[in-house]
C-alpha cells in the first residue's frame, strides 16, 4: 500500500493543504515544532483507518475531538492511495463519519467492497496493530508491544494458504463463541451456564422428588381416608335406600292418611253444610228458655194448687157458710131479744134521767150520768139488736170470720192465679221469642217448644262440634294443598328412586325413617369428617402432587433439552480446547520460523542504526533481546529500557520496527511507515547513518514519510547527493 | 393358553424432541399412542387371548393425565373378563399421585390386576391352572436385583412372572438400570414365561435348549430417534407341555425411520436432494411415518445445503434433517500427504491427527475430529460455530 496523496480539508491546525508523496523517495515535512507536523502524520492515520469509535482509555476526550478543525472548517481529508494493484480515492468525512472509496479511474463509489480500515483491509493489520508497528512517534518510539494480530500475521507471512497465522487462529480458537439462547457467550461461559441451568433444573427435580417422596405417608393416610370413605359412602348409600324405602313407605302411609282424613273433612263439611240452617241457632238462650218453660210449669202448678186450694176453699166456704146459717139462725133469734130489752131498758134510764133533770128532780150531773148509761145500754142494746139481725154468735163470728178468712183467701187466690196467669203469659211470650229465634216457628205449646228446641239443640251442638272441634281437629291433620304435592312428589321421587331397590328387603325395614335418618345423619358426620380429613390430606399431597406434574415434566424436558446442549457446547469446547492446544504448538513452530525471518532482518539492520549491538532476537511475544557488541553481553528488553541511553534505545526499537514492517510488508501489501521525529536523541553521526538508512529505504521501494524538526541537520544533508536522490522535502 | 403381552406404552410421555417435532405433530403422535394401545388391546379379541401381561411403563407418572388413566380404566373395563395383569415400571412407578393407586382417583375394573407390592406376588388363575407372579416398582430407581433370590410362584402349570427390568449386556445407553438380571437369574427362577418391560425393542430370552423364558415386547410406538423402526405387541402361546411360541403384531400408527445418506462429493441441494430421494425410496419409509435423515459425508466448505424444501414438505408425516456428521471438505489426506507443502494447516492437521489416533472413545475421536475442522477454519478466518449447527 501506497499514499500517493493526501489533501485536508480540515484536520486540526491544518485546513484546505495538499501533499504529495513521490513514489521511490522518502518524503521528509521539515518545519519547527508546534506548526502541525504531528497533524499531519495523525491526519494521514486517521484518513488511512479512521478514527476509533470509543473514547481509548485513559484520554479525556474522543481522539476524534482532538482534531476538530480549530476553525470549524470541513473536518475532513482525501487522500489518494494505491493498494492491490488498485488506484484509490479516499474521501473520509471525520464529522459526519462518512468514508467514501472510489476508483481513481471511474470515480466509481466501491465502498462496499473494503473495509473502512484500510490498513486492516490491505495490510491486515487493524488501526491500533498498524499504529503499534508503522506509525512511528520519536518520543514514543520505545512503546512497542505486539499483539496476537501482529503475531498472526507474521506466522501467515510463512504460510502463504492461511488467510491468518496461527495466532489469529489462536485467537479466534480462544474466542469461539457459542450461541445460547440468541447471546453470544464464550464457551466456558454457556457451559458455566448450563450447567448452573442443569443444576438449578436438576435441584428443582430432586425438590420435587423429595417432597413427593416426603408426602408418602400423607398418601397412605389419605388411602386409607378414602378407603373409609368409600365404606362410609357405601353404607351411607345403603341408610339412604334404606331411609327411602322407609320414608316411602311412611309417605304412603302419610298420603293414606291424609287422603282418609281429607274424605272425612269432607263428610264433615257436608255434614256441616247440612246443619248450617242451625248455625244461628240460640242455643244460648236454652236456660232462658228452660226456666220460662219451668217457670211456666211452676205457674202452672201454682195455679193448679190454688185452684185446688180455691176449690178447696170455696167447698169449705159452702159448708161454713151453710153452718153459719145455721147457726145465726137460732142465734140470732136470742141475740136480738137481748138487744131488744137493753135498748128499751137503756132507752128508757136514758130518758128517766133527761126527764130527771129537765125536770129538775135530779142534779144535772148524775142526770147526765144516767141518760149516758141508758144511751150505753140502748145503744148496746141496739147493736145487740142489729147484731143479732146478722146473727153473729162467737160461733158464727168464728164462722164468719172463717168465711172471711176463707173469702180473702179465696180473693187472695184468685188475684194469685191472675198474678200468675199474667206471669205464664209473659214466660209463653218468652219461650215462643226463643221458639221464634230457634225457628221453631209452628207455635208449639211450650213443652213442646223445649222439646223441639233441644231436638234442635242437639243439630246445633253438632254443628258446633263440628265446626268447632271435629272439623279444625281433621283439617289439623288434613294437609294442604301444597303439602299434598310435596308429598306425592316426595313419594314420586322416592318411589322412582327406589324402583329397582323398594322392593329390596331391608334389615331395618321395620324401622322409622326418622330412625333410620338418624344413622344417616350419625355416617354422614363420619363422613364429613372423613372427607374433610381428605381434604386437608389431600391439600397438603394435592399440592405436592400438583407441583410435581405442574412442574417435572417440563424440568424433565427443559433438563434433557440442556443436556444436550451442554453435551454440543461441551464436545464444541472440547473441540475447540483440542484444536487450540494443537493450534499453539503449531503457532510455536511457526514462530520459531517467522522469529527466524525477522532476527536476520532486525539483525541486518540494527548495526545501521547502532552499531554497538547486533544479533537482535525475538520471542514469540515479539519481545526480544540484543547483544552488545563490545562485550558480547545479550540485553534483555527491560534492561534495554531501563539502563540503556534514550538514543541508543530509540534506535534499537526502530530497527525492531523496520524489522516488523519489512517482514509484514513482504508477503502482503507494503507498509507505509510514517515517522514522527524519528533519531530525535541520536548524535549527528548517527542521525545522519540513520537518516540515510531510512532514505535507502525509501529507494528500495519502501514508502516513508519523515517528519522532522531538525531542520539544521537535513539542511546540512541537501548538499549530500543522496538526499536528493531519495528524499523528497515537502512544505508544511 | 394365549396371552397378549405388550409394555412401554408411555401415554402421555414427551415425545419426538430429538426430531424436533413441532407442537400439533406431537399431540397427534401422543394420539398415535393411545391408537397404539387400543390397537393391542383389540388384539385380545382377535387372537382370542386367555390374558393380558403388561410390564410396565404404560404411562408417564410425571406427565399422565387424569382422562388417560380414565381412558386405560375403560379400555381395560371393555375386555372384561379377560384378565390383565400390570406390573408397574420405573416410568408409571407407585409413587404417590400414581393412578394405579386409589388415591389416583381411577376406577379400574375387576378383570385388571395391578401389582402393587415391592416385593414379588403370585395371583392364581384357577380356570387356566395358571399362576402370574410379579411386583410394581414403588419409585422410579428400583436398582435391587430382585432375582438374584428365589422368586414364590403359585404353582400352577403354567407359572408367568411379569416385570419391569434391565436385562444384563443389553442395557442401551441412555436408559436407566432398574432390577437388573442375568439371563442365569431368570432362568434359575424356573418360570414357565417371563414377560418383560423397559427396553424399547422386541427381544427373546432363551434356555439353553432353545426355548423362549422371556421376552421384551419393545414399545408400542416409536417417539424419538432412539425408537426407530417396527414397534410390536407380542401374541404368546403356551402348549400344555410348557413351550412358549411368540409371535409380533405391530400396532404403531406410524414408525421412525432414520434414513442415512452420504453427501460426500454434493456440488448442489439439487443434488443432495436426489440423493436423500433415493435414499428414503430404498427405505420403505411411508407417508405416515417420521423420517429421520442423517446427512454424513464431506462437502465443499463453503456448500451451505438447504433441506428446507424437505423438512415442510407433506411427503411424510415429518421429516427432519441431521447434518451434524457432514464435514466441510477439507482434503485432510493431501495436507499431511509426503508431498504436502509445510503449512501451518498441515501442521495443524497433522497434530490433531495424532491426537485422533490416541483418541480412547468414539466421543473424543469424534470431538477430535470436529476440533481439526474448528482450527482449519480458524486458519481460514471463518467464523466458529458447533459443526451440528443446523
Amino acid at each position: 500500500m501506497r499514499i500517493k496523496s493526501i489533501h485536508i480539508k480540515g484536520f486540526g491546525c491544518l485546513v484546505e493543504r495538499s501533499y504529495e508523496f513521490p513514489e521511490g523517495k522518502a518524503a521528509l515535512v521539515l518545519e519547527n515544532n508546534e506548526r502541525g507536523k504531528s497533524t499531519l502524520a495523525a491526519a494521514i492515520f486517521a484518513g488511512l483507518c479512521g478514527f476509533p469509535k470509543r473514547k481509548v482509555a485513559g484520554e479525556l476526550v474522543k481522539l476524534k475531538d482532538v482534531y476538530k478543525p480549530w476553525n470549524g472548517e470541513n473536518y475532513a481529508v482525501d487522500m489518494e492511495i494505491e493498494a492491490a494493484g488498485k488506484h484509490l480515492r479516499l474521501e473520509r468525512d471525520f464529522a459526519r463519519d462518512r468514508c467514501v472509496i472510489r476508483d481513481a479511474l471511474t470515480n466509481k463509489d466501491i465502498s462496499a467492497e473494503y473495509d473502512q480500515d484500510l490498513t486492516l483491509h490491505f495490510l491486515r493489520l487493524p488501526r491500533d496493530d498498524f499504529q503499534r508497528i508503522a506509525f512511528i512517534s520519536g518520543k514514543e518510539v520505545h512503546r512497542f508491544s505486539s499483539s496476537p494480530n501482529i503475531q498472526a500475521r507474521l506466522s501467515a507471512m510463512i504460510d502463504a494458504g492461511a488467510e491468518s497465522g496461527a495466532e489469529n487462529a489462536i485467537a479466534a480458537l480462544d474466542d469461539a463463541r457459542y450461541t445460547l439462547a440468541g447471546k453470544s457467550l464464550k464457551i466456558e461461559s454457556a457451559i458455566s451456564r448450563l450447567a448452573k441451568d442443569v443444576d438449578s433444573k436438576q435441584r428443582r427435580m430432586r425438590e420435587l422428588d423429595t417432597a413427593l417422596d416426603a408426602v408418602a405417608d400423607e398418601v397412605r393416610e389419605l388411602e386409607r381416608a378414602q378407603g373409609q370413605c368409600g365404606e362410609l359412602s357405601a353404607r351411607l348409600d345403603e341408610l339412604d335406600r334404606e331411609y327411602a324405602a322407609a320414608r316411602l313407605k311412611e309417605l304412603r302411609e302419610q298420603i293414606s292418611a291424609a287422603e282418609t282424613l281429607d274424605s272425612e273433612a269432607a263428610g264433615l263439611r257436608e255434614e256441616l253444610a247440612g246443619l248450617e240452617q242451625f248455625a244461628a241457632f240460640p242455643a244460648e238462650r236454652k236456660t232462658q228458655l228452660a226456666k220460662a218453660v219451668a217457670r211456666i210449669d211452676e205457674r202452672r202448678d201454682q195455679i193448679a194448687q190454688m185452684e185446688a186450694e180455691s176449690e178447696e176453699l170455696r167447698r169449705e166456704f159452702e159448708r161454713i157458710s151453710s153452718e153459719r146459717l145455721r147457726v145465726m139462725d137460732g142465734e140470732q133469734i136470742s141475740s136480738r131479744m137481748v138487744g131488744y130489752v137493753m135498748l128499751t131498758a137503756g132507752g128508757l134510764c136514758g130518758l128517766t134521767c133527761l126527764g130527771l133533770m129537765i125536770l129538775k128532780i135530779v142534779g144535772i150531773v148524775p142526770s147526765l150520768i144516767g141518760t149516758l148509761i141508758g144511751v150505753i145500754v140502748a145503744a148496746t142494746g141496739a147493736v145487740r139488736s142489729a147484731h143479732s139481725k146478722t146473727g153473729r154468735s162467737e160461733s158464727v163470728i168464728s164462722l164468719e170470720a172463717r168465711l172471711q178468712e176463707i173469702g180473702r183467701r179465696l180473693a187472695e187466690l184468685a188475684r194469685n192465679i191472675e198474678t200468675r196467669g199474667r206471669d205464664i203469659d209473659e214466660e209463653r211470650e218468652i219461650v215462643q221469642s226463643i221458639a221464634q229465634d230457634a225457628g221453631i216457628d209452628d207455635s208449639p205449646a211450650c213443652d213442646d217448644v223445649l222439646r223441639r228446641f233441644e231436638e234442635i239443640e242437639a243439630h246445633y251442638r253438632r254443628y258446633r262440634h263440628i265446626k268447632d272441634s271435629l272439623l279444625p281437629a281433621v283439617l289439623k291433620y288434613v294437609a294442604k294443598d301444597e303439602d299434598m304435592k310435596a308429598l306425592r312428589a316426595e313419594e314420586a321421587e322416592l318411589a322412582a328412586r327406589t324402583a329397582c331397590t323398594h322392593n329390596e328387603a331391608f334389615p331395618s325395614q321395620n324401622r322409622s325413617s326418622s330412625s333410620i335418618d338418624s344413622d344417616r345423619q350419625a355416617v354422614r358426620t363420619k363422613l364429613d369428617q372423613t372427607q374433610a380429613a381428605i381434604r386437608d390430606l389431600e391439600k397438603s399431597v394435592g399440592v405436592c402432587i400438583e407441583n410435581y406434574r405442574r412442574e417435572y415434566p417440563a424440568l424433565a424436558e427443559e433438563l434433557e433439552a440442556l443436556q444436550s446442549e451442554m453435551e454440543r457446547a461441551a464436545r464444541f469446547g472440547k473441540a475447540i480446547e483440542a484444536a487450540s492446544g494443537v493450534m499453539r504448538e503449531v503457532a510455536e513452530k511457526s514462530h520459531r520460523r517467522w522469529a527466524s525471518a525477522l532476527n536476520e532482518r532486525a539483525s541486518a539492520m540494527l548495526p545501521n542504526l547502532n552499531p554497538d549491538y547486533d544479533t537482535l532476537r525475538f520471542d514469540d511475544s515479539l519481545s526480544f533481546t540484543i547483544r552488545h557488541v563490545a562485550d558480547n553481553r545479550i540485553i534483555e528488553r527491560a534492561d534495554i529500557d531501563s539502563c540503556l541511553s534514550t538514543g541508543a534505545k530509540d534506535q534499537i526499537y526502530l530497527a525492531v520496527r523496520m524489522a516488523c514492517c519489512e517482514e509484514l510488508s513482504r508477503a502482503a501489501e507494503p507498509m507505509p511507515i510514517i515517522l514522527d521525529d524519528p533519531l530525535i536523541a541520536a548524535d549527528d553521526t548517527r542521525f545522519t547513518e540513520g537518516f540515510r538508512y531510512l532514505a535507502r529505504g525509501a529507494a528500495d521501494g519502501r514508502q516513508i514519510i519523515i517528519l522532522s524538526c531538525h531542520k539544521s541537520r537535513h539542511e546540512a544533508f541537501l548538499r549530500e547527493p543522496w538526499f536528493s536522490d531519495s528524499v523528497s522535502v515537502l512544505n508544511l | 393358553m394365549r396371552f397378549v403381552q405388550f409394555s412401554d406404552v408411555h401415554l402421555d410421555s414427551t415425545v419426538g424432541g430429538s426430531m424436533n417435532l413441532p407442537e400439533d405433530k406431537k399431540s397427534t403422535l401422543r394420539r398415535d399412542m393411545r391408537t397404539a394401545l387400543a390397537r393391542a388391546c383389540g388384539l385380545v379379541s382377535e387372537y382370542k387371548a386367555d390374558l393380558v401381561l403388561i410390564p410396565g411403563d404404560l404411562f408417564d407418572h410425571e406427565t399422565v393425565r387424569a382422562d388417560t388413566a380414565t381412558f386405560i380404566a375403560d379400555l381395560f373395563r371393555s375386555m372384561a373378563p379377560i384378565p390383565i395383569f400390570i406390573a408397574p415400571g420405573n416410568h408409571d412407578s407407585l409413587r404417590p399421585g400414581s393412578p394405579y393407586m386409589p388415591v389416583g382417583g381411577v376406577e379400574w375394573p375387576a378383570n385388571v390386576h395391578i401389582f402393587t407390592s415391592a416385593d414379588f406376588e403370585s395371583v392364581a388363575i384357577d380356570e387356566l391352572d395358571c399362576g402370574v407372579t410379579g411386583m410394581g416398582h414403588a419409585h422410579r430407581g428400583v436398582t435391587d436385583r430382585l432375582l438374584a433370590g428365589e422368586v414364590g410362584r403359585a404353582g400352577k402349570s403354567v407359572n408367568l412372572l411379569i416385570f419391569h427390568g434391565s436385562r444384563d449386556g443389553y442395557k442401551p445407553s441412555e436408559k436407566e438400570s432398574v432390577i437388573p438380571f442375568s439371563d442365569q437369574e431368570l432362568l434359575a427362577q424356573g418360570f414357565t414365561y417371563a414377560a418383560i418391560g423397559h427396553y424399547h425393542s422386541l427381544s427373546r430370552i432363551t434356555d439353553p435348549n432353545g426355548c423362549v423364558r422371556g421376552a421384551y415386547s419393545g414399545c408400542v410406538q416409536g417417539r424419538g430417534l432412539d425408537e426407530a423402526g417396527e414397534k410390536c405387541v407380542i401374541i404368546g402361546e403356551i402348549t400344555a407341555d410348557g413351550r412358549v411360541t411368540l409371535d409380533k403384531v405391530e400396532v404403531a400408527p406410524r414408525r421412525v425411520i432414520t434414513v442415512e445418506v452420504d453427501v460426500t462429493g454434493t456440488r448442489s441441494d439439487t443434488e443432495m436432494l436426489g440423493k436423500i430421494d433415493a435414499a428414503l425410496t430404498a427405505s420403505g419409509a411411508r407417508p405416515c411415518d417420521m423420517v429421520n435423515i442423517s446427512l454424513y459425508g464431506a462437502i465443499a466448505p463453503n456448500l451451505t445445503l438447504d433441506t428446507s424444501q424437505l423438512e415442510n414438505s407433506a411427503r411424510f408425516f415429518h421429516v427432519s434433517i441431521n447434518r451434524s456428521r457432514v464435514r466441510p471438505d477439507y482434503d485432510l489426506e493431501s495436507l499431511v500427504g509426503d508431498n504436502a507443502a509445510p503449512s501451518l494447516k498441515s501442521e495443524f492437521v497433522r497434530g490433531m491427527l495424532e491426537l485422533e489416533r490416541g483418541a480412547t472413545d468414539d466421543v473424543e475421536r469424534r470431538a477430535l475430529r470436529d476440533a481439526i475442522y474448528y482450527g482449519l477454519y480458524a486458519l481460514d478466518g471463518r467464523k466458529l460455530e458447533p459443526l451440528d449447527a443446523d
